[in-house]
């Protein structure tokens, strides 16, 4: 059995000003070098349990429960501890390109700062690097690079997003939507570079309502709602024989499998069921 | 949220002490002192004491009358040119808001640019084309305030307006007239109110710096900065001739602040 | 760059036309409610004892006086685009020449007091940006509010009590020497600080606050190289909108403590002809005024361009 790279037990994460719950009783476990992918519908927490893994929720919600990254829980590190291990161990990429990315900078420059201050290349080499994982995204460095965000298109701004993602040198990677707003062709270029990572011998959580993206990236997933895990396991088998009636409807509910939306009396057997529980 | 919350109050309430204190001292001082335009040439620069409470100046009137007397002329001035400007700032809000148009167009525009003109600038250049006097005073100072009350009623009365409320009035068949006075109005009145300290506190910021440049009342009439700047050449001697009127000022200054900043920023969300 | 000198054009256009439309009410403010302008030129210039009728046609035909108000309107213009502002009703001297002495002094004090002014307000307002509603932000700010509502000569007077009378440090007013420019440089600045390190605190805490912000901390970086790659610029831009603001203010508190303290600048020299009725220098100051606004208005819009590619972006595709 593998080393678990990130252990997840009961986390709950609750709005203090809201007073509710967001997040409840959320465990699982990822590996080193495997793949975990965590579906689920807008609202269902994913994104805030992506945040919580990597301790830098929005400071009006409380996580509770543990949350273990190589054995250590980042809540309790100061800062400092915390700023040696974001993007050098792990990295949060987030869903947002648009307010992920400084509205004043040269996108080459967002990408190139990573090579030139963490991963510390000298010019010549990372000229080269850039321009190569600028084309390899089918970006020009002196065409789109030489941009500013607000000149960019949404799935332009999410491939430079995507770049930022495989410049970082973290082993373990927290991807929040790497797909959203990208056309077919480009969506199945950036799930070939997620694997591209995996077979780097990267580690990768990957936050996702795209089916296609979990079953692309293998290994094992969760399936979210309403902020719960309502079924968990090996992506195969999960979505070839799901148990869960929710987990069946999200599948018949896939383009693929014919966009049949989701049975009303499933979600509202599950809300009563967690109202009482 | 809750500790900004209570913050705030506890600012508008400290505000609202201090300027009761200053009003009662503005309203029942003048009973209490002397006329504050007698000359008593004994008594030229009394030390604070006897017989003058706050000592007397280089004309030998007593400091604590012209205070009071100048508190009242001060902050009068003040209201009036405060009511001036949310008079015609409403009135012409309220007409962009209901005309649209070119009328928007252009009232909008006036805004634009009397919001940039440094105000006291444009109150010197009226009083050099008037003649100086309160009433270029009055008459500058409504015309650097008019364009905030001006937004906030256009942007208030265009909200109102799309209501569906307005728009049944409007079927029932009231008269425009009605609709402006009943609804929009009574929607406008109370945001703009809620600025007036605001607006107070810079009047009253301003109007001193008037006086003090000798823009204004006419000289034996007390006025907070016209009180300042006659004792400034005595500033050596007796500086407290200076920081009376100079503590009062800024207090009052400070307490309309204190008041207006917490009701403002409910206005703005 | 095509869209930049575009909008300096416009820019320009906007000024040029805000600058004729107050010269212009000026004029026909000054014109029609003035009275009798030549009476008041030969009062001015012979006594009042000397300005009988005959003396008053002489002045009104010498200074064209006895044309239809337009045609002076467009002599007055004319003139203006010349630069001829005509002399001074007082000292008759020319008021171009006036002006121009005086600038020099205002431009003197409103560069000190910018410089005194950016001293105090970049660290204060960048510490209270970096620890937003901590003890030291909220002490600040009611510092700053108490600041702002103290007068500006009343700071001057309390400067002058303590530094100049008390202590002898510097001289109380005048401008015989670069010592006299301290106190009103200081006085013009503390205003000017006490509010713009509250724009820039709030501002650096929004840009801090912001998510590209925090991603960059997630990137790796250290936080000094957070704050210079990401923080300065993106915080600069509220901050250099804000100075057009400023420039109003500036121009009101040059009148005030110039006057205070014995300055000769513009402030003091508009002051002074409004008291005598100098028109011709009232009509000359105030449309220096207004250019140097109009001027710092399009700098500023200009500097805001260079920082700020979306408002570059906004105009290339509007």
């Amino acid at each position: 059995m593998r080393t678990p790279l990130l252990q997840v037990n009961d986390l709950t994460i609750r709005s203090v000003a809201q007073r509710k719950r967001l997040v409840a009783d959320v465990s699982f476990t990822v590996s080193r070098g495997e793949a975990f992918t965590l579906i689920g519908e807008t609202g269902s927490g994913k994104t805030l349990v992506a945040q919580a893994v990597c301790s830098c929720l929005p400071e009006e919600l409380v996580a509770g429960g543990a949350v273990d990254f190589k054995g250590v829980n980042l809540a309790r590190l100061p800062a400092k501890e915390k700023r040696r291990i974001y993007g050098k161990e792990l990295f949060l990429l987030p869903q947002e390109p648009n307010s992920a990315l400084d509205p004043v900078m040269l996108v080459a420059g967002q990408v190139s700062e990573i090579f030139r201050y963490v991963r510390r290349y000298d010019p010549q080499e990372l000229r080269h690097t850039l321009a190569a994982l600028f084309s390899d995204l089918g970006l020009s460095l002196s065409g789109n690079g030489r941009l500013y965000p607000c000149q960019l298109s949404g799935g332009m701004q999410q491939r430079i997003l995507l770049a930022i993602g495989l410049a970082v040198p973290a082993e373990f990677i927290v991807v929040d939507e790497p797909t959203k707003g990208l056309d077919a062709i480009s969506r199945a270029s950036a799930v070939k570079k997620l694997k591209n990572l995996l077979s780097k011998g990267k580690t990768l959580l990957c936050i996702t309502h795209d089916l296609s993206v979990a079953r692309a990236l293998g290994g094992r997933m969760a399936v979210m709602y309403g902020g719960y895990i309502v079924e968990s396991g090996d992506v195969w088998q999960l979505l070839d024989a799901p148990k869960h009636p929710y987990t069946r409807g999200l599948v018949n509910a896939a383009p693929e499998n014919g966009l049949i939306p989701i049975a009303e009396e499933v979600l509202a057997a599950m809300k009563t069921a967690w109202q009482n529980g | 949220m809750e500790t900004q919350k209570k913050n705030e109050q506890w600012q508008v309430i400290s505000g609202l002490l201090i300027l009761s204190i200053i009003g009662l001292f503005v309203v029942i001082g003048p009973f209490l002192t002397p006329d504050p335009c007698r000359q008593n040439l004994t008594q030229v620069f009394t030390q604070p004491g006897t017989p003058y409470l706050l000592g007397a100046d280089h004309l030998g009137r007593s400091v604590a009358a012209r205070l009071a007397g100048g508190g009242m002329n001060t902050l009068s001035f003040s209201l009036l040119c405060v009511a001036g400007s949310v008079l015609s700032g409403v009135g012409l809000g309220l007409a962009a808001a209901w005309c649209g148009g070119l009328t928007d167009t252009l009232i909008m525009r006036l805004v634009d640019i009397t919001m940039a003109f440094p105000g006291i600038i444009l109150a010197l250049l009226i009083a050099g084309v008037v003649g100086g006097g309160p009433v270029a005073v009055i008459i500058a100072l409504m015309l650097t305030g008019w364009p905030e009350y001006c937004r906030i009623s256009r942007a208030v009365g265009l909200n109102t307006m799309s209501r569906p409320y307005v728009e049944a009035g409007v079927l029932a068949g009231f008269s425009g007239f009605f609709i402006l006075r009943k609804y929009i109005i009574a929607e406008v009145l109370p945001q703009i109110t809620v600025l007036a300290p605001l607006g107070l506190g810079r009047t009253v910021l301003n109007i001193s710096s008037l006086g003090f440049l000798g823009i204004g009342l006419a000289p034996p009439e007390p006025e907070w900065g016209a009180m300042i700047a006659e004792s400034l050449p005595y500033l050596r001697q007796s500086p407290h001739l200076v920081l009376v009127p100079a503590t009062a000022l800024s207090l009052t200054v400070f307490a309309f602040f204190l008041i207006g900043r917490p009701l403002g920023r409910r206005v703005r969300k | 760059m095509g869209q930049v000198v575009r909008s300096i054009c416009t820019h320009l256009f906007q000024g040029i036309s805000v600058a004729l439309i107050v010269a212009t009410l000026g004029f026909l403010a000054v014109n029609l409610t003035r009275g009798d302008t030549a009476l008041d030129i030969a009062i001015a210039r012979y006594s009042e004892d000397l300005a009988d009728e005959r003396v008053v046609e002489l002045v009104r035909r010498e200074e064209g006086l006895d044309q239809p108000l337009f045609v002076q309107y467009c002599q007055w213009v004319g003139r203006i685009l010349t630069l001829d502002l005509g002399r001074s009703l007082v000292s008759r001297e020319p008021v171009t020449a006036l002006l121009i002495h005086h600038f020099h002094y205002t431009f003197l004090l409103a560069t000190a007091a910018i410089a005194v002014s950016l001293l105090i307000a970049l660290p204060w307002g960048v510490l209270c940006g970096i620890y937003p509603g901590g003890t030291f932000d909220h002490i600040s700010s009611m510092i700053c509010s108490a600041l702002v509502s103290v007068p500006q000569f009343v700071i001057g007077l309390l400067l002058i009590l303590a530094l100049a009378i008390r202590l002898h440090w510097f001289p109380v007013a005048g401008f015989f020497s670069p010592a006299h420019l301290v106190l009103p440089a200081i006085t013009l600045g503390i205003g000017l600080a006490a509010v713009s390190s509250r724009v820039i605190a709030t501002s650096l805490a929004e840009v801090r606050g912001s998510l590209f912000y925090r991603f960059g901390a997630m990137k790796g970086l250290s936080p000094f190289r957070v704050f210079t790659a990401h923080g300065i610029r993106n915080a600069s831009i509220p901050v250099v909108t804000y100075i057009s603001v400023q420039a109003a203010h500036l121009l009101d508190g040059v009148v005030v403590v110039e006057t205070l303290f014995a300055w000769p600048g513009l402030g003091k020299l508009l002051l002074d002809s409004v008291l005598a009725r100098d028109i011709p220098v009232i009509q000359g100051a105030c449309l220096l005024i207004g250019i140097l606004y109009v001027a710092v208005n399009i700098t500023v819009d200009l500097i805001c361009l260079v920082l700020d590619p979306r408002r570059r972006n906004r105009l290339a595709t509007s």
